[in-house]
């Protein structure tokens, strides 16, 4: 199919097909196939709200590292930067007396202050995001278990749990819910707003955006602020759901986010990416992950699967962008 | 100017965590005993080292794991009471997971001319020739966690392969001896993680009609809660899962409750954190066993101060670990003859002993 954009020199076919676009529907929807096929207790209600629960936070933190990677940078601090926001919310919340609203301004307030120090770092000291955000990491590393001091705390409280538990109308849950709220935050932001044209700008060619007269490092900042929000919020729901406080909450988070965005055809070198293409990146980590466990495979292996799958993404990436420069 | 800003402002967070670190202290400390400060004296700033009675303090070096995690944050905080204890000085290295820095650490020690050595080695074969170097250099070294068998070295071990055998034991009487029983561990390759695993798997291995499954979680409760999820819809007759650590548990739980199966799967627990105790009291959990990050960090400064003082110890040193269950389980335990009455804690001791440490095993103790 790709062939057709060269076949079609200069000007590109109404009906192209463009296969980086296509490329995580289709491996959803097989991946969907194959393990209800393989497994009869796949196709149940419960293991799509397992999956949409489980998927929320990665998913929100991945709408955040989409924007930035379409801008043509990258935050590291997400993984880490969760876990020093959880911590710092619940530290807090357990010495208000359990008070709710506590939790979830602490933990948003965390990740902004977070995306406005690796925003300064990168737009005031000029130092590339990638220096940038991974010293950030280091610091929020160590601050994750200066506050939290090897402690952790177990949340009991209803109000508090239905936010991470809880299910909207009895099915869906209200993780999930916020996942889309987000996303729907997302979409507005890069389509419908003069800043979601200068992401896509700085990221295809960031000289050119500043040529036309655009204050790149304001949008940049405020790139990486939005960001740091959206690690925030991923912090109170995974604390919630897990119903824990403790610094060792992080995970795989954002290698999984990043993922996420690259399997859902967002360009690493920035410029192209959509809010739809990462939901379904994060709906296919999380069915990876759950393939994994239905078919009972090792952990060694797991880990090989999901790079593997990363490798084919960036190659399918690094194919597409070949291609177009060649037309 | 901007930059005068930005700058400050990551002071200021810098700042915001050391003040919540401070402020903290007074609730760690433990059970009101005397120290209250005991995170903050940094080997760097001991005031009074090396003007102690005669010949100088005693210094122990201690090259941890990796000090960027929970368990061993815990290990040092209660390393440094025991340091305080026991009078010595501790200084702590992380290697954070690589070999290869744990050896230069150790080498660096050996410079140093440190009394004692203690290790918790990455790899139990890998550091047998640094383990030499400090022997021949007249330093006694320790291996914590992880036995290291060799003539030149000492090891402070927690049976974690029985211990877990048991607890199998136990899963499998408790269930009638048939059905789908999982397994949640770390991960493979990490020796803790690896004995727990084999533990339990062995006991299952003597009961044909069990049909084992196990899964890894990292050690990270948002993961265990995610397998639990997915296990439980996989395998719907789940009757019991095993979580090698409480950490894990947490999540584990969460899944269960949220399942509507917290009553119908039996989950039973590694670690014997507090918070374990306090769910084993509820009925969420129906064991869990004490070895105590705290435990192990104070016991491992204690034997590393008794061997720097020049007493003589057993290539082998037990440290004691206890289960912590209900009564029920209890009185099954020992009908059943798995575990002797002695080592079973009931929840409301098991949650004292975790901060106990100091009355269990300090020098007031012996």
């Amino acid at each position: 199919m790709s062939k057709s954009t060269t076949e079609g020199g200069a000007r590109r076919p109404a009906w192209n097909f463009d296969i980086q676009r296509a490329a995580p529907y289709i491996s959803l929807l097989v991946l969907v196939v194959a393990l209800s096929l393989y497994n009869e207790h796949f196709l149940q209600l419960s293991t799509f709200q397992n999956l949409l629960q489980s998927q929320a936070a990665t998913g929100i933190v991945a709408i955040g590292a989409m924007c930035v990677i379409i801008t043509g940078g990258i935050d590291f601090t997400t993984g880490f930067g969760l876990a020093t926001a959880s911590v710092t919310a619940g530290v807090l919340y357990v010495r208000s007396g359990n008070n709710i609203a506590v939790l979830l301004a602490a933990g948003v307030a965390m990740g902004l202050l977070i995306g406005l120090c690796s925003g300064l770092l990168i737009t005031k000291l000029k130092l590339p995001p990638f220096i940038a955000t991974f010293a950030m990491m280091s610091v929020l590393q160590g601050l994750a278990l200066l506050i939290s001091e090897g402690r952790q705390y177990l949340i009991t409280d209803k109000a508090a749990l239905w936010v991470g538990q809880g299910y909207l109308f009895g099915i869906v849950p209200v993780p999930f819910v916020i996942f889309l709220l987000i996303c729907g935050a997302g979409y507005l932001l890069l389509n419908r707003t003069k800043m979601g044209v200068y992401i896509y700008a700085m990221g295809g060619n960031e000289e050119a955006a500043v040529y036309a007269g655009v204050q790149v490092n304001r949008y940049k900042l405020l790139v990486y602020v939005f960001a740091g929000f959206c690690t925030g919020v991923a912090s109170v729901i995974t604390t919630t759901r897990i119903a824990l406080i403790s610094a060792s909450v992080s995970g795989d988070i954002l290698m999984d986010a990043i993922s996420a965005v690259v399997i859902g055809g967002t360009s690493v070198s920035g410029g192209k990416g959509t809010v739809s293409g990462t939901i379904a990146g994060v709906l296919i980590m999380g069915l990876i992950s759950a393939a994994l466990t239905y078919l009972n495979v090792d952990t060694l292996l797991r880990n090989v699967v999901k790079g593997v799958v990363i490798i084919l993404a960036l190659l399918l990436d690094f194919a597409m962008n070949k291609e177009r420069s060649a037309v | 100017m901007k930059k005068t800003v930005s700058v400050l402002l990551a002071c200021a967070m810098l700042l915001a965590a050391l003040t919540a670190c401070g402020g903290n202290d007074k609730s760690g400390s433990n059970g009101g005993k005397d120290s209250g400060n005991a995170v903050q004296n940094g080997p760097a700033e001991q005031p009074d080292s090396g003007k102690d009675d005669g010949d100088g303090k005693i210094v122990i070096g201690a090259a941890y794991y990796d000090l960027t995690n929970n368990f061993y944050v815990n290990m040092m905080t209660a390393g440094e009471e025991a340091a305080e204890d026991f009078g010595v000085e501790v200084i702590f290295k992380s290697a954070e997971g690589s070999l290869d820095s744990e050896i230069s650490i150790i080498e660096n020690f050996i410079e140093q001319g440190v009394d004692c050595i203690l290790v918790d080695p990455i790899d139990a074969a890998g550091v047998v020739p640094v383990f030499q170097e400090a022997y021949e250099a007249g330093i006694p070294i320790v291996s914590i966690g992880n036995f290291v068998d060799t003539e030149f070295n000492y090891n402070v071990l927690y049976n974690d392969y029985d211990d877990t055998y048991k607890i199998g034991k136990y899963v499998a009487e408790k269930i009638g001896g048939a059905g789908d029983v999982a397994l949640i561990y770390g991960n493979s390759g990490n020796y803790v993680s690896d004995q727990r695993q084999a533990g339990f798997e062995a006991a299952m291995a003597e009961y044909p009609d069990i049909k084992l499954i196990s899964q890894p979680a990292d050690f990270d409760a948002t993961k265990g809660m995610t397998v639990a999820a997915d296990l439980m819809n996989a395998y719907p007759d789940l009757k019991a899962i095993h979580s090698v650590s409480d950490g894990v548990s947490y999540g584990i739980l969460q899944a269960m409750q949220s399942a509507g199966k917290a009553g119908s799967i039996m989950l039973t627990s590694y670690d014997g954190e507090q918070e374990a105790s306090d769910l084993v009291n509820s009925g969420d959990i129906e064991m869990t066993l004490l070895t105590g990050s705290k435990r192990v960090g104070y016991w491992s400064v204690k034997i590393g101060a008794q061997l720097a003082r020049g007493e003589d110890l057993p290539q082998k040193n037990y440290m004691p670990t206890y289960f912590v269950m209900g009564d029920a389980a209890q009185q099954m335990m020992v009908e059943k003859n798995i575990v002797e009455a002695d080592r079973i804690l009931a929840p409301a001791a098991g949650r004292d002993m975790f901060d106990g440490y100091r009355a269990d095993l300090g020098p007031d103790a012996d």
